[in-house]
């Protein structure tokens, strides 16, 4: 009984056999309790249990170090095998971690890109409760969504529903001449708001007080970029800016440069109350020009506001169909849409690539598992040699998993390192400023690095759980065969990463082939050599007399004005009226004012009827409509030209029946579309000039420029620029899913490549007797090609039906499509296998050249 | 000549020293008593093990005793490669410390 007394206590031996853990720890722990025993009998036993517990605290130093010591020497005993290893084997160890690591490159550069667009909006602090007020329109059944509301929107919904804590209007005020001493630009990026904008939104005034900047109708919020371009090094604050020679702006704000991951895009700000003063604004309730954004009071659901709001409109206007509905800001990046259908929008984006990033990464991981396991087979000798003298299934284990491990992270080493080198490239591509500091990359970081170990753990799991059951004495005698279960994963893995290759191949011909069908799709009008000038500030008073004074150049075709551009001709109306027209029949028309010479400088041809001329007053005043063969199709009669039309609270005729023509990009149906003659509304001067000489036609406009219109600097661009700059969406798509395609593609390639080598190694003896028996070069060549090619061409069969699928659903967002043709698919599936051929043919070729004597000489 | 630490040298003294009582306790409190220092016991085992393992100790599992509760010893054993050693460290020792005056006492107290 005494004997038991004076043991140590439990929990202390516990923790001392938790440290030990080697096979003789008892005669260490009877070490530690000899001198325990000691001192309780000489003190008792509280001294010796404080003398054990400090002992083993002491130790603990001493025994960590002591460990870490061992697993060194034997993790260094590894790395050495490793590298040996990655030395001997060169071709398969770079195959193997490019591979890898160009995989894993793709996916974390996808993977910012992503991370990124979701990224949009988050800064603001309100985020989640701010919404943008939208409009769902009906005509006869069929819904058109626009995110454009009435002026007098905001203040209502602020004053009349209670859960709506702010509201600001966000309007367009941009092309504004500033003028600051001798410095004097046109300002594009300006908007109006309202005073509670700011407390909307997260944009924190470096300079100036938020509560009292906008209070003033002149007052100015600049950005540090435009603060640094008017004043230099200067304080802006309180500083006077005038505005298109007519008002003086004081700045009495200073923001940071919007985030480029912001859906709001402004230098400026100004406040609303100054488009009202100016008289830029009306109280209309039918119309819809502006934004409007609202603030939700803290947790309510927008459920319950839309259901509040949806109506709102009749409240002022009894007669409207015209729904509100909010939309959240922070969707609006990815969701936005208008029009009569959702489609198109940006999200498919992110999914379309968040696919390609997993099949990159999944494709490069089965390589890597695929060529490791291949390899592994030719190590069966070094298995055996190192069990002979000693090694434990454990040891062998241990060092093919910690080796495929090491491969993998090597390869993530230089995937991080790739990643940075082409993040730049990325970021000029996409026009972002991408980097590594984008919200969420940590969770991708951790998941990519677990991602990188398990791809390392289960390549490595063949030969670290099959090589080292194996008997040393089977293996020497050369008993030992790869398993024909092993060869068939391996052959699903080959056709796994070839259809997600052909997949990616067949996707970016498609976009390529849409993208150049919308470039050269003829658009019923001439965009080429047509220059277009932006009419801002009172430039309008002057059009006439610089059209007077351009005509009267040879060197110039044609001068007109419009208040849309053609390509951008979005406006429409509802409300048009002829006579027979069903009253129950709602209809939306688009809606263009332009000047006269307006068809003819754009080349647009007349299908019935006759153009705008100044020899008819009704033309001038702007009762005579030109419509397209969409209107007349609407219209259901024979001949429309002189029939009674009434639009836009016109009443006039239609004159004349323009052929259809694209004045929206090719993503868009052609519509119903009615001209007529408007100077006053024009935004912009068309101007077209000869094919030749160029520069010398930029010259004459400039100087008839200069002498019409001293005050305003000359500005110009090609309108088939812009255009085409519409498609710059798709375009930057397309090169982004050409260069992942080719990465892919290479990465495969690379896989196989090994593949094949290894396969022909593994067959030398077998090739060896073959020729010995007969068989000629070529036959032995198309022998190892063979296997290759088939399973490329089921590859083909798999990635077929999905690559239709999928991009069916693409183009469905295109109202001018490309027909899914199986030109295409054959070309894909020409392409992998001609890549395929390449990668397989040099081993197989140079298979087939060895001579036999070399591989039989042993046997 | 692979050099050893000193704590290392002090054990491989001990072991030579106690002869065939060596085994962790005695090890253990022997360095204890000559240096005055206060060890760790952990301290000892690692460096008796790596001795082990270098081939200058080697070891033998004694007869369980009654006072031990049946645990057995890990006797400890000098071999051949330690004395080398031993007498290596000796050698150096006293070409270092040659010529040496035996002042340390004298100037120790006179501060």
């Amino acid at each position: 009984m005494k004997n038991k007394k004076i043991r140590p206590s439990k929990a202390a031996h516990w923790l001392l056999r938790q440290y030990l853990g080697q096979s003789d720890h008892y005669t260490l722990i009877g070490d530690f309790e000899e001198i325990y025993t000691e001192i309780a009998k000489e003190k008792g036993t509280f001294p010796a249990s404080v003398w054990y517990w400090r002992q083993i605290i002491r130790s603990i130093p001493s025994f960590v170090s002591h460990s870490i010591y061992w697993s060194i020497q034997m993790i260094k005993n590894y790395l050495k095998i490793a590298f040996r290893n990655i030395r001997r084997h060169k071709g398969y160890s770079f195959i193997n971690i490019t591979g890898l690591a160009i995989g894993i490159a793709c996916c974390l550069l996808i993977t910012i890109w992503v991370l990124d667009e979701l990224s949009y909006d988050k800064f603001h602090e309100k985020a989640a409760s701010l919404y943008r007020v939208e409009e769902n329109q009906d005509y006869s059944g069929r819904q058109f969504h626009v995110y454009q509301t009435p002026y007098p929107l905001a203040p209502a919904l602020k004053e009349e529903i209670p859960e709506i804590k702010e509201a600001t209007r966000y309007v367009y005020a941009g092309g504004l001449l500033m003028r600051q001493g001798e410095k004097a630009f046109f300002e594009d990026y300006i908007w109006a708001v309202d005073p509670s904008f700011l407390h909307m939104f997260t944009f924190p005034l470096i300079r100036g007080d938020k509560n009292t900047a906008l209070d003033s109708p002149y007052s100015l919020i600049i950005t540090q970029d435009i603060a640094e371009k008017y004043f230099g090094q200067e304080d802006p604050l309180g500083k006077v800016i005038s505005v298109n020679n007519q008002y003086d702006f004081t700045v009495t704000g200073v923001m940071n440069t919007v985030p480029h991951n912001s859906y709001f895009r402004f230098e400026i700000i100004i406040p609303y109350e100054f488009l009202r003063t100016a008289g830029q604004t009306d109280e209309e309730w039918g119309s819809n020009s502006i934004q409007t954004y609202v603030q939700l009071q803290e947790n309510t659901p927008a459920e319950q506001v839309n259901e509040k709001i949806s109506g709102f409109i009749r409240t002022r206007l009894p007669e409207s169909l015209t729904d509100l509905v909010l939309m959240p800001f922070m969707s609006l990046r990815l969701h936005e849409y208008a029009g009569w259908e959702q489609s198109g929008n940006a999200v498919q984006y992110v999914y379309i690539f968040s696919l390609v990033a997993f099949f990159v990464l999944l494709i490069a991981c089965i390589n890597f598992m695929n060529l490791s396991t291949a390899r592994s087979t030719n190590r069966a000798k070094e298995v055996g040699l190192r069990k002979v003298v000693g090694a434990l299934k454990s040891h062998i284990i241990r060092q093919f998993y910690g080796e495929s491990i090491l491969f993998a992270l090597i390869a993530l080493l230089f995937a991080a390192a790739f990643t940075s080198l082409l993040l730049p490239v990325l970021s000029n591509l996409t026009e972002k400023d991408l980097s590594w500091n984008v919200a969420g990359i940590g969770t991708i970081l951790a998941g990519l690095v677990i991602m990188t170990l398990f791809t390392g753990l289960v390549a490595g799991s063949y030969p670290a759980l099959f090589l080292s059951t194996f008997q040393p004495v089977n293996i020497f005698k050369g008993r030992l065969k790869s398993g024909a279960g092993s060869s068939r994963f391996r052959k699903i893995l080959v056709v796994v990463q070839f259809s997600l290759s052909i997949l990616l191949i067949i996707g970016t011909m498609v976009v390529a082939k849409q993208m150049n069908y919308m470039r050269n799709k003829r658009l019923g009008w001439d965009k080429e050599h047509l220059l277009f000038i932006p009419v801002r500030a009172d430039i309008r008073n002057s059009y006439h007399v610089l059209k007077t004074e351009l005509e009267r150049d040879p060197k110039i075709l044609g001068v007109t004005g419009a208040y849309q551009l053609p390509g951008f001709n979005y406006g429409n109306a509802g409300g048009a009226d002829w006579d027979g027209k069903d009253p129950n029949q709602e209809v939306l028309i688009g809606i263009n004012a332009v000047d006269f010479d307006f068809t003819e400088t754009l080349k647009i041809e007349m299908a019935e009827g006759r153009r705008f001329s100044k020899e008819f007053t009704s033309d001038a005043s702007s009762n005579s409509f030109i419509v397209n063969e969409e209107v007349a199709k609407l219209m259901e009669k024979d001949s429309v030209v002189g029939e009674r039309f009434s639009f836009v609270g016109r009443e006039g005729k239609i004159v004349g029946v323009m052929k259809n023509f694209h004045y929206q990009p090719l993503r868009n149906k052609i519509e119903p579309l009615v001209i007529h003659v408007y100077p006053e509304y024009i935004n912009y001067i068309l101007i077209r000039i000869p094919p030749e000489n160029i520069s010398g036609s930029l010259k004459t406009i400039e100087n008839i420029w200069n002498s019409a219109i001293p005050n305003y600097p000359f500005g110009y661009m090609f309108l088939d620029e812009a255009f085409d700059s519409m498609y710059r969406n798709e375009q930057t798509i397309g090169t982004l899913l050409k260069y992942f395609a080719i990465l892919a593609v290479l990465v495969a390639c690379l896989g196989l490549f090994g593949l094949a080598s290894f396969t022909a190694e593994q067959r030398t003896k077998e090739i060896g007797i073959r020729k010995v028996l007969g068989a000629n070069t070529s036959q032995i060549t198309l022998l190892l090609c063979r296997e290759f090619f088939l399973l490329v061409l089921l590859a083909n069969l798999i990635a077929w039906p999905a690559a239709y699928l999928a991009m069916k659903n693409w183009l469905q967002s295109y109202a001018y499509k490309i027909n899914l043709g199986l030109s295409i698919f054959l070309v894909a599936m020409g392409l992998a296998l001609l890549i395929a051929i390449i990668s397989v043919s040099y081993q197989a070729i140079k298979a087939s050249l060895a001579n036999p004597v070399n591989s039989l000489r042993y046997e | 000549m692979e050099m050893l630490t000193k704590l290392e040298e002090l054990i491989l003294l001990s072991v030579w020293k106690l002869k065939e009582n060596a085994y962790g306790t005695t090890i253990f409190k022997h360095i204890q008593n000559i240096t005055g220092k206060k060890l760790s016991l952990g301290g000892v085992y690692f460096p008796l093990d790596r001795l082990a393992k270098k081939g200058y100790l080697k070891s033998y599992i004694g007869e369980p005793t009654a006072e031990r509760r049946g645990l057995s010893k890990r006797y400890y054993e000098i071999t051949s490669k330690g004395i080398e050693a031993l007498n290596d460290i000796k050698k150096i020792n006293e070409i270092m410390w040659s010529g040496y005056p035996d002042l340390a006492l004298s100037s120790s107290k006179n501060t």
